[in-house]
């Protein structure tokens, strides 16, 4: 398997933000470690930043506790708030898909281009 | 019946007889000279009166054969007008007995025009939301995720049925009310038109949803 360079996850999240259909306000490539890696905006904002550092240890908090159970992976997390948007994390190989929705989304939609993007990540 | 022959003998009687009591009347006047210019005058006269009879039986001859003639196109139209009449009616009373002559037969409706009815969820293929989630049935998520798409530009149309068609099968897409405040929709792939008991697989729903 290649190694996924920026220049990768920039194109994905375009091709994901495209395919949205206004669905997605924000999308994000988080690393590990909590750090915006791509975002849809061109330049970083302090709210991408802010979903990087929630998503991260979040994922891995959760991750961690499942794991002491039984022996699964998370795929995502659907998160939906007061607002009726959806904050939506999903694994990326080593990194993390981090999505807010716009109100009322197409969840479908946006699990379906979720699913996509991990397919071609992992091709 | 009085013919032209007839009126035209007469005639010449009636001009030879008034040339004789002229003629009479003009020897019993006397004075010899006076007799043959008053002969003459007269003679001149009933000549010219003859004459004016004459053109006149020849304008009354021509108008009664153009009469005649006239008529006779006029019968020969209707005729016509008759024989084509009798074959209208010829070709009428043949079909009449033709019919007659045929079985009464009954030709079944397509069934295609008859909606099959939808009434359990068993014979949806899916139920899902307005969010783009199978809530119920199984089918492709991508499919429907692109549906509620669709669907959500068509909302301001307010269309509560759509009918997605292709070559051998279609797409029934029904929305059947709504739970939690998300509208709710039924999927059915059909090749005949279906329709469906909104009411009835709602509460199917709710009831296998325990909402």
């Amino acid at each position: 398997m290649r190694r996924v360079s920026e220049k990768d996850f920039r194109e994905l999240v375009d091709k994901i933000m495209k395919k949205s259909f206004g669905q997605i306000e924000k999308c994000i490539v988080a690393s590990e470690d909590g750090l915006p890696v791509v975002t849809n905006n061109s330049n970083t904002d302090s709210m991408d930043e802010l979903l990087a550092a929630i998503a991260s240890p979040l994922f891995a908090a959760i991750q961690e506790v499942l794991k002491q159970y039984s022996n699964v992976e998370i795929e995502k997390i659907d998160i939906k708030l007061s607002n009726d948007k959806h904050l939506i994390i999903s694994s990326l190989g080593s990194n993390l898909l981090v999505i807010l929705s716009a109100n009322r989304p197409n969840l479908g939609l946006i699990y379906v281009l979720i699913d996509g993007a991990k397919n071609t990540k992992n091709e | 019946m009085v013919t032209i022959l007839d009126i035209v003998t007469l005639l010449i009687i009636v001009n030879i007889t008034l040339t004789v009591i002229v003629i009479v009347s003009i020897l019993r006047a006397g004075g010899k000279e006076k007799s043959i210019a008053l002969y003459n005058e007269v003679r001149n006269r009933l000549e010219t009166s003859e004459r004016v009879i004459l053109e006149n039986m020849k304008i009354l001859r021509s108008s009664i054969s153009n009469l005649i003639e006239s008529n006779i196109s006029l019968l020969n139209t209707i005729r016509e007008q008759l024989g084509k009449f009798e074959q209208v009616n010829r070709e009428l009373n043949k079909t009449v007995l033709e019919l007659k002559s045929q079985p009464l037969t009954f030709t079944p409706l397509n069934v295609d025009l008859v909606k099959r009815e939808l009434t359990t969820l068993a014979e949806i293929d899916c139920v899902f939301s307005d969010e783009g989630l199978i809530m119920y049935g199984k089918y492709d998520q991508k499919t429907i995720a692109f549906i509620t798409q669709a669907l959500r530009v068509l909302e301001n149309v307010n269309c509560d049925e759509i009918k997605i068609g292709s070559k051998d099968k279609s797409i029934y897409i029904f929305r059947i009310g709504e739970l939690e405040g998300k509208k709710i929709y039924c999927l059915k792939e059909s090749n005949i038109p279906v329709k469906i008991n909104s009411k009835r697989i709602l509460e199917e729903l709710i009831g296998e949803e325990g909402v």
